[in-house]
């Protein structure tokens, strides 16, 4: 990567004006991309003032009286933020634990696969998940999962159990958010490792042929090892990620009785702050969330790189 | 000899593979269900509304599709989905490549700030509630604007069409500059054309994730006739909500339709499109991930 950042810097020799004239062109070119960064990047960027005013819409960023820290002193003694925080962790843990490894394991399956045309179907379809909606894949487990009527409860009740109502048992909610979250990414995430594993020598497989080694013992020895440095670079961004998860998708699954272990930060700062209109306190709970997430990307880069030779930067 | 020991090899299915390929198939299966599932329900006679259908239609009619598309506002809220998808994919793959292009010019100034005001964004962002209100500040709300401009132009996306246009060889612009090209013609007739796999691939991410978008027209849009069409499969799939499906009451009576046969079947026609396009991409969207990933 540093060696094709060369070319940038090269210096012009021509003066400044005469650049600027003959180069029209090209300054004219960045700035539709230049405007829409500012207004829509950096602009949210300066709206964190909010976070330290008693922000009203109709005095703006600039006419809002200031309050100084108040609204992150209230965010220690708020114990809804603080379950909100918890069930965050807990998804974010469960994701790391179920969701990153799940690609991995389809790789190495499809990997192993040894009719060429089972394979490319069985690999499109599973990219289908990904291009559908989360308002279809939530609507499609909402009428899995009806009490009356859904499929999963049919055939519960076929097997003699109670139907289940899944929707309104908080112990429900993890295992369908990572569920889905599995079903619908594990395809698509297989394709970078499964490039990964195309760009592996063959000569090593060759030599572990002679050598006698068994499928097992390549995929242990050879493949994984090989494919190890995109496995660490997709665990970094993803343990960097641990408290991003999807709660636009959360928005759609949830209900209040489920409160307790599908509210995640993302929902309530969307909650108080554009239903409930406590925007200033809903922006400090935001801006509190990316420190500590941005904290948590540079201790993995860190370890990372004291365990290992791949980090990020 | 090897050749021939790697081909007996290939055929020959030991259990390992019988297990691997059982796998595979029930995983398969298990993303085709839904969507075999939803389809029969599209398809079931409106009898019964809690009917346990668990693959196959009970009965069959079509009355669900042709209730969904004898209603105009369907098409409105289609057609809006059509237009906020391929309107914010032509500002997005335009800007873009605007911006991406002066980067390779050896003569263009202000790279490394143009770099760092770039690189700023992917590391700080101000979070939904200031961006809520810069968007409201832009006199966005209930402006289908807001479907084809906000985030149309990010600093990732721009390294990418950089690092691309960057290995085209630069032997191809320089003949063009020699001839007399100015930099527009450069980019249009030159670059462009031979970055087609780059613009398909991210043509169709953009086109997808707009029309999947539900989230920035909940937040923003608020008028009946600027919906799009997930704003409405909401309404129907999560908040069972049918006000857009006024007579919906009068086809139950004739058990044509249940609201469930009717959430089917706008589950189908909103997919349709996607499910066609993207099998016929998957080349050029297989190797965008690659793209995408290694520059990260």
């Amino acid at each position: 990567m540093a060696k094709k950042e060369k070319p940038y810097r090269y210096k012009s020799s021509t003066p400044l004006h005469i650049n600027l004239k003959k180069n029209a062109a090209l300054y004219l070119m960045v700035l539709p991309g230049v405007v829409l960064i500012l207004i829509f990047s950096y602009f949210p960027m300066y709206g964190i003032v909010m976070a330290f005013q008693n922000f009203r819409p109709l005095d703006g960023f600039f006419g809002s009286q200031f309050v100084g820290l108040r609204h992150f002193r209230r965010l220690f003694e708020d114990l809804l933020f603080r379950r909100a925080f918890m069930n965050t962790l807990w998804l974010g843990v469960l994701s790391i634990v179920f969701t990153f490894p799940a690609p991995i394991l389809l790789a190495l399956s499809f990997n192993e696969l040894k009719h060429n045309k089972y394979k490319r179907v069985a690999q499109t379809i599973s990219y289908m998940p990904h291009f559908l909606s989360a308002v279809i894949v939530v609507g499609f487990l909402m009428d899995m999962l009806t009490v009356d009527g859904g499929v999963v409860n049919i055939w519960i009740s076929a097997l003699g159990f109670e139907r289940i109502n899944f929707f309104l048992l908080p112990e429900w909610f993890r295992p369908l958010f990572i569920g889905t979250s599995i079903w619908q990414g594990v395809g698509f995430s297989s394709i970078i490792y499964l490039a990964a594993i195309a760009g592996i020598n063959p000569e090593l497989y060759e030599s572990a042929d002679i050598d006698g080694g068994n499928r097992f013992q390549k995929a242990v020895y050879i493949t994984i090892p090989s494919i190890m440095p995109t496995i660490v670079i997709l665990f970094i961004f993803a343990m960097g990620g641990i408290l991003g998860n999807d709660w636009q998708r959360i928005l759609l699954m949830y209900n209040p009785a489920i409160f307790s272990t599908a509210d995640v930060v993302g929902t309530y700062v969307y909650r108080i702050g554009i239903e409930g209109g406590h925007q200033s306190y809903a922006a400090a709970v935001g801006f509190t969330m990316s420190v500590i997430s941005a904290a948590f990307l540079v201790a993995t880069n860190y370890t990372a790189r004291r365990l290992g030779e791949t980090s990020l930067w | 000899m090897a050749n021939a020991t790697n081909v007996k090899k290939l055929k020959t299915m030991y259990l390992y593979d019988w297990f691997n390929y059982a796998f595979i198939g029930l995983i398969t299966l298990s993303f085709l269900y839904p969507l075999i599932l939803n389809l029969s329900i599209s398809l079931s006679d409106g009898n019964d509304p809690l009917a346990r259908i668990t693959l196959l239609p009970m009965g069959f009619n079509l009355e669900s599709y042709r209730f969904l598309l004898a209603d105009g506002r369907v098409f409105r809220y289609y057609f809006n989905s059509v237009v906020y998808s391929t309107g914010r994919t032509f500002f997005h793959l335009l800007f873009t490549s605007l911006m991406a292009f002066p980067f390779i010019i050896a003569d263009f100034r202000g790279k490394t700030f143009l770099n760092i005001f770039m690189l700023i964004t992917m590391f700080f962002g101000g979070g939904l509630i200031p961006y809520f209100f810069v968007v409201r500040a832009m006199g966005l709300v209930d402006s289908p604007w807001v479907m084809m401009i906000p985030g149309t132009v990010s600093a990732f996306q721009v390294i990418i069409f950089r690092t691309f246009f960057q290995n085209i060889p630069a032997e191809l612009r320089e003949s063009a500059y020699v001839d007399g090209s100015g930099h527009w013609r450069v980019l249009f007739q030159i670059m462009m054309p031979v970055s087609k796999a780059l613009l398909a691939t991210f043509g169709l991410f953009s086109i997808v994730g707009v029309w999947n978008d539900w989230f920035t027209p909940m937040l923003f849009l608020r008028r009946g006739e600027l919906m799009p069409i997930q704003i409405f499969l909401r309404r129907l799939l999560i908040l069972m909500d049918f006000r857009d499906a006024e007579n919906v009451d009068v086809q139950m009576m004739f058990n044509l339709v249940t609201s469930r046969t009717i959430r089917s079947a706008a589950v189908m026609i909103t997919i349709a499109p996607v499910l066609c396009v993207y099998p016929f991409l998957q080349k050029h969207f297989t190797k965008g991930v690659m793209i995408g990933s290694i520059k990260g």
